[in-house]
């Protein structure tokens, strides 16, 4: 079996001498291999409904790190897709663009932030402490807070060449 | 793990990087269609592929309910092994899935 950059390679196009469109794109989109933090976010001001759906709320929100998460094996598989671009670019391809963004997963409680980790069990796990002082942060908060999970995430353009 | 909807900031960032307009979009580890949606639209042909026939089953009922999602193709399928005719496509998106 062929590797997935390979069949991607093989699968995208050549350039169109008549439209003058240039080769085809890989864009990929995964977490990085730093592990996944845990925040509580209030706003500075009175209650504020949604606050954290709206970019321009982020300089009135007052972020509080909580600590960091575990992680097993579910970070090697990271490792191993930005290993993959790397490869790449010997397989024929170039890179285009690269940039990474906060992946944020918002709950409003803890018991829901425990929950979802349940359910993902194989990608991170909080030890007791960090839940503790999560519920600690929230109980301090001024106005009513959100439980925010941070995973940083690489998204990435390479372009196919001849 | 992804959750089920994008965020802006994603949508924002990805959109940074690249367009899809008018493109023919190959989206490999489709997942339950999270990505697919929002771009599909302004693209000419989606092809949304994932391993995961539970996860394939989840955006067809997910395309079912919504008109507007109908120009997603939904397919079981692994990146490694593509039935595609080679220069088939002008963006191949690994959405969670390389490695």
């Amino acid at each position: 079996m062929l590797s997935a950059v390979a069949e991607a390679r093989r699968v995208l196009r050549s350039p169109d001498p008549v439209s003058g469109r240039p080769h085809g794109l890989l864009v990929d989109i995964h977490p990085t291999d730093e592990p996944t933090h845990l925040e509580v976010w209030h706003a500075e001001y009175g209650a504020v409904g949604n606050f954290v759906e709206h970019p321009d709320n982020l300089e009135a929100i007052h972020r509080v790190p909580v600590g960091w998460l575990e992680h097993d094996e579910s970070l090697q598989d990271f490792t191993a897709a930005t290993d993959a671009l790397v490869e790449a670019l010997d397989q024929g391809f170039s890179l285009q663009r690269s940039t990474t963004f906060d992946y944020r997963y918002f709950f409003d409680t803890l018991d829901e932030f425990t929950e979802y980790l349940e359910d993902n069990e194989e990608h991170a796990r909080a030890s007791d402490e960090l839940l503790e002082r999560a519920l600690m942060a929230m109980k301090e908060a001024v106005t009513t807070p959100k439980l925010v999970m941070v995973q940083r995430t690489v998204v990435t353009a390479l372009r196919k060449y001849a | 793990m992804p959750l089920a909807t994008p965020s802006d900031l994603e949508l924002k960032t990805i959109r940074s990087l690249v367009g899809f307009s008018g493109c023919r979009v190959l989206e490999i580890g489709a997942g339950d269609g999270r990505l697919s949606w929002p771009f599909a639209p302004e693209a000419a042909q989606w092809i949304a592929l994932d391993p995961d026939a539970d996860e394939i089953a989840a955006a067809r009922t997910e395309k079912e309910r919504d008109k507007e999602k109908e120009k997603v193709r939904l397919a079981i399928g692994d990146g490694r092994a593509l039935c595609f005719p080679a220069g088939h496509f002008d963006i191949a998106f690994f959405t969670w899935s390389l490695c």
